[in-house]
């Protein structure tokens, strides 16, 4: 055997295990999950039905109240937490010492280590209507408590809220390392031009920044659009189903009222609308970046 | 640094200029101390749930209403501790279910995607970059959307109900992949070449060389992998119903206090939060370093 064939040969031969379980679980499974929204389950059989179960899905009001709390909660969550975690960010940055900022990063990203069953049922806690923390403050202070997971106004936002405060610091991490790791003659140029401070960091550190700014938004994004776990624990979708997120419908048609065709088809819904975002980011942080 | 001017400050031709500058110098001074102010109230507040949690899992039942509430502990007590471990649930099974998963997933995944990572950026054979293209554009879908998929299929391998079920997909990661192929692709090739001239095969190429220089990556990935299995919950809820093989994260939502039920259960609940969040935060305080650095390599060299 020559040598560029040996050569092949274990390319192959250690990619394969790897590939096998690719495929299985991560290929066949996303393949899958397009065939499926035009199956219904009958114990355990397939049959085809064609559109129908789109046809439900685009005709079910319940399934357009999850697309826009899903829409208008990526939109919230992703704005608010990359412009948050671009300032932490470049805060810490601003620190001479190493060891001052790593211990900034680790102190900011260890909430987001933390489960996030954890983390719901503290801010169930935190959010109770009559002795949690949120509403003891604001009697302190004179205003009336707020029943907010019950309230279909501050539902949505107060879950929101509650991932911001957790979910920063993968975010914080790639932005502090980010700025570090620009050119620094850039700085000494625009020093020379009498730029300093917030001139420094709106026109010089965050332009620089658009690629690591792009790949936050849109990992943070398909993150966002997967909203789970917080809806299970603290609203269950509702009040009146404000809460209602696509991730949430989906787990609820297929496991609690057993309609596998319908919720794959919800599926499919969120699979797309999160391709088309991760598309409209692209684009828009494209047209920003040339000038 | 540019010299300072030694002209006493009556004699600079411009007086307004450098009322202008220590103007400037002060409001940047002010400006640092209320962003520095902003930075530590924003740690604050976020590690404040976690500090709420540990606290309260320390309370009695009724402690936990009582208004105003106590920000500082007062006659601690294990109580709810020895409530959720003496519970009739196996607490303590479901806390080595999700161990044994972890670090399978954690172990098996890196050595599997390591392969797989060092084949993509040091081997050639056909069709090479069509997979890698492929593995990395599965990076870009929620994995939401294949739960059902992955479900069905499961089911119809009959794997529901076993360790398998939760170890399996775990296994293949793209992005441990891609991580593992960009570190890979910095290792100078005069380190192989030499190893091959000095005899050694193929399995050693890759496990003497590749993977020793790969060390903060994979350490960073390893730490990734543990946290993420360990903290994984729809997967397991969908697939395991065995009170036996649940892991701690499912297993809790069995719990009194998970639900919305009794009043008294918030301590219960922050004790089964606690235990569940040691071993992560353990994790994560031992690999810090690595972490944040392997968090950086994917997003910066992409």
């Amino acid at each position: 055997m020559n040598y560029a064939k040996r050569e092949e040969m274990w390319g192959y031969i250690f990619v394969t295990p790897f590939l096998v379980l690719f495929l299985v679980f991560v290929l066949v499974p996303t393949v899958m999950s397009v065939v499926m929204a035009a199956l219904e389950w009958y114990d355990r059989k397939p049959v085809w039905v064609g559109l129908d179960n789109i046809d439900h899905v685009l005709n079910d009001k319940r399934f357009w109240q999850s697309v826009r709390n899903t829409l208008s909660y990526v939109g919230m969550f992703t704005f608010a937490a990359v412009v948050l975690a671009l300032a932490v960010a470049i805060r810490i940055t601003k620190f001479r010492n190493q060891g001052m900022r790593q211990g900034l990063q680790s102190a900011f990203y260890l909430p987001s280590v933390v489960s996030l069953v954890a983390v719901a049922v503290v801010w169930r806690y935190i959010f109770n209507n009559q002795f949690g923390l949120i509403n003891y403050l604001l009697s302190v202070v004179g205003i009336d408590p707020v029943n907010w997971l019950g309230n279909p106004q501050t539902a949505l936002p107060s879950l929101v809220l509650m991932d911001l405060i957790t979910g920063l610091g993968v975010g914080i991490i790639i932005f502090v390392a980010a700025v570090l790791g620009l050119p620094s003659e850039l700085f000494d140029a625009a020093h020379i031009d009498g730029a300093t401070g917030w001139l420094e960091t709106i026109y010089i550190t965050i332009p620089l920044l658009t690629p690591s700014i792009l790949y936050v938004a849109v990992t943070t994004m398909i993150v966002a659009m997967q909203l789970f776990v917080s809806v299970f624990f603290l609203t269950k979708g509702g009040p009146v189903g404000s809460t209602l997120t696509l991730a949430f419908l989906t787990y609820r048609y297929a496991f609690v009222f057993l309609k596998v065709g319908y919720a794959s088809a919800v599926g499919l819904a969120l699979l797309l609308l999160t391709l088309a975002l991760a598309v409209v980011l692209f684009r828009w942080f494209r047209s920003v970046v040339e000038y | 640094m540019l010299k300072q001017p030694t002209v006493p400050e009556e004699h600079i031709p411009r007086p307004i200029q450098t009322e202008g500058r220590s103007w400037r110098r002060l409001r940047e001074k002010i400006g640092g101390n209320i962003t520095l102010l902003l930075l530590l109230f924003w740690a604050l507040v976020s590690w404040f749930p976690l500090y709420w949690m540990v606290l309260t899992s320390f309370k009695k039942g009724q402690q936990a209403q009582a208004l105003p509430p106590g920000l500082w502990l007062k006659e601690p007590t294990l109580e709810s501790y020895q409530q959720v471990l003496s519970s009739t649930f196996p607490v303590l099974r479901w806390l080595a279910n999700s161990l044994f998963v972890s670090v399978t997933v954690t172990v098996l995944g890196l050595l599997l995607c390591a392969a797989a990572g060092y084949a993509f950026a040091r081997k050639r054979f056909r069709g090479r970059d069509i997979i890698f293209w492929m593995v990395l554009s599965t990076m870009m879908l929620p994995g939401f959307s294949r739960l059902i998929p992955a479900f069905m299929l499961t089911l119809l391998l009959n794997l529901h109900d076993t360790y398998w079920v939760m170890i399996l997909p775990g296994l293949a990661s793209p992005y441990a992949v891609f991580l593992i192929r960009q570190f890979m692709l910095t290792l100078p090739s005069e380190l192989f070449d030499q190893a091959r001239i000095d005899g050694a095969g193929e399995i050693r190429l890759w496990w003497q060389i590749a993977l020793p220089l790969t060390k903060p990556a994979l350490a960073a990935l390893g730490t990734f992998t543990f946290v993420a299995t360990w903290n994984d919950f729809v997967w397991p809820l969908a697939v395991i119903n065995d009170l036996k093989l649940m892991p701690i994260q499912v297993g809790v939502t069995l719990l009194r206090g998970m639900e919305r039920t009794g009043r008294n259960d918030y301590p219960i609940a922050m004790a089964s939060g606690v235990l569940m969040a040691v071993p992560p935060v353990i994790i994560f305080f031992l690999f810090q370093q690595y972490f944040i650095r392997g968090l950086t390599i994917g997003a910066l060299k992409g």
